[in-house]
């Protein structure tokens, strides 16, 4: 049941977007966010459109994977359309009194779903081209000056860094725990809500219990390799902008900048 | 991404016989058990347990209780505080009353050869072995008529694994259990099992009676198995020109074996 999870998974492959210094695949990201957001009119609407796609067949990522990245999301999409769509004021389009879609509402649905999936499309690059490592290296980085007035960065870096290597651990165990529950009867799909409430008891316990288990061999395991918190480590590839990373991010910057002149003017 | 986990697989277990399923990691064998109990269905083919198609929604929703399924580190699902309460759950999920569920626990813990006293105490507080007796325990108290065990004995010292395999045996001879028991360790099949069906890369290599399978470390290393030391031994004294009398299956065996021949010699 929890086989088919593997959200914005990693997928290796040789491209320029690969190659990429995380920082500056960050740094596109926000500014690509921000432009998909801020674009207002339909020429600044294509060319972000433009610039995402473009980003994505860098990639060398195949489409399907784009395209799976979207489908988990359709009733959310689906939704704010439909919301969209009843709630802005305007010339009727369908008017069951009850009931009021507007030209206006349609069109605005449309940028919005339009814009939603952009967003979508511009985070799976991230996410399928850098490595949870990479990610959280650059992250890292890019708030060491926070380190200055005493947030303890690289042990949040850390944290995160664990969080996601056991998620896939955690899917398993949790595969296992249910089926051994399962196999002893246990009814996590019949009856009412309450009766469902109280049959998670049976998975979460000891799910849990494994859980602070596993925390404390980590623990363990990670002193005995002299672990130390606050003490200032060493990478083994130190994060390099290259120039391809400085035309990344000017790109990105010009399809910005086009956006908000296109918002202004 | 999508593969076929299994295929081809032919195979029938007799109701009380003691079968072993042995293939290398990743041969598909913990797969294959995961249908007998409906916890998986077939995408492809049929799987009739105690005589009805585990697709049939009424015999799956029963299969749990009348095929116990053990799995690998079991005590990774206590969640009570009192083994006692651990090994109700099952009972109590088939609505028995509290004095029958008593008297299961009682029973069950026996058959485990466990003192009675091992249902107050807290799961966490017990050694590895009698913990994963009083798991086994759990899934024996709803009376199963076939029990599926995946590697019972991982984990586990030597000692403790005997007694927990020593007392598997001993419900199959005592109350016709069928037992399916999974592993990778032929010593186990050597031990225990009456037939033994050979997986690799999700298709069944060979079933066959135990003494035929172990003795055939052609076939046991074509499925990634290392044969038993028995059966290894009986080979290299072959080679050295000394035949033993029978194919010894266990250390015990070849013990003997090697004792009478020596007696044999010695009379010379």
């Amino acid at each position: 049941m929890l086989d088919g999870i593997n959200p914005g998974q990693y997928i290796p492959a040789d491209s320029l977007i690969h190659r990429m210094d995380p920082r500056a695949k960050l740094i596109v990201t926000v500014i690509s966010v921000l432009a998909v957001i801020l674009a207002s009119s339909l020429s600044a609407l294509l060319v972000v459109l433009i610039w995402s796609v473009l980003v994505a067949r860098m990639s060398g990522i195949k489409a399907v994977f784009y395209w799976r990245s979207l489908k988990p999301l359709w009733v959310l999409l689906l939704f704010s359309f439909f919301f969209r769509a009843c709630f802005t004021p305007g010339k009727p389009f369908i008017d069951t009194g009850f009931l009021m879609i507007s030209y206006e509402g349609i069109i605005s649905a449309g940028w919005l779903v339009w814009k939603l999936a952009l967003l979508v499309l511009t985070s799976a690059v991230v996410t399928f081209t850098t490595t949870p490592l990479q990610l959280t290296a650059a992250l890292e980085q890019m708030l060491m000056p926070l380190a200055r007035i005493g947030l303890p960065v690289r042990e949040m870096s850390m944290m995160v860094n664990l969080a996601l290597r056991f998620i896939p651990t955690l899917f398993q165990e949790t595969r296992l725990l249910f089926m051994a529950q399962w196999s002893r009867g246990a009814a996590f799909t019949r009856g009412r809500i309450t009766d469902r409430l109280k049959g998670l008891v049976p998975f979460i316990v000891p799910l849990l219990t494994n859980v602070y288990q596993r925390a404390d061999e980590l623990a363990l395991g990670m002193e005995t390799r002299c672990y130390r918190v606050g003490a200032v480590r060493s990478r083994m590839k130190p994060l390099q902008f290259k120039p391809l990373d400085v035309v990344a991010v000017l790109s990105s910057n010009l399809v910005l900048v086009f956006v908000l002149v296109q918002r202004l003017g | 991404m999508e593969m076929t986990a299994l295929k081809d697989i032919k195979l029938n277990i007799f109701p009380g016989e003691f079968l072993v399923v042995a293939g290398s990691t990743g041969s598909g064998k913990s797969t294959l058990v995961q249908h007998f109990n409906g916890l998986l269905l077939p995408t492809n083919g049929r799987v009739k347990v105690l005589g009805k198609d585990t697709t049939d929604k009424k015999h799956r929703n029963e299969l749990w209780r009348l095929v116990g399924m053990f799995f690998q580190f079991p005590e990774c699902q206590f969640f009570n505080a009192t083994v006692y309460d651990d090994i109700a759950f099952g009972l109590r999920n088939l609505n028995l009353d509290e004095k029958t569920i008593a008297r299961r626990i009682r029973e069950a813990l026996a058959i485990m050869g466990l003192p009675d006293e091992v249902k107050f105490a807290h799961p966490g507080k017990l050694s590895d072995g009698t913990r994963r007796l009083a798991a086994m325990a759990g899934t024996l108290a709803p009376r199963p008529k076939i029990l599926v065990l995946d590697e019972p004995g991982a984990g586990l010292g030597p000692k403790d694994k005997k007694i927990v395999f020593d007392r598997l045996q001993c419900l199959q001879k005592s109350s016709g259990v069928t037992i399916i028991l999974v592993t990778h360790d032929m010593e186990d099949a050597a031990a225990y099992a009456e037939r033994v069906a050979l997986l690799k890369g999700g298709q069944l290599l060979r079933v066959d009676k135990a003494r035929h399978i172990l003795a055939d470390t052609g076939v046991l290393r074509e499925a990634g198995l290392r044969p038993p030391y028995a059966v290894e031994l009986a080979d290299r004294l072959r080679q050295e020109g000394i035949h033993l009398p029978s194919m010894p299956l266990t250390v015990a065996d070849a013990a003997k074996l090697l004792g009478s021949l020596l007696k044999q010699k010695a009379g010379d």
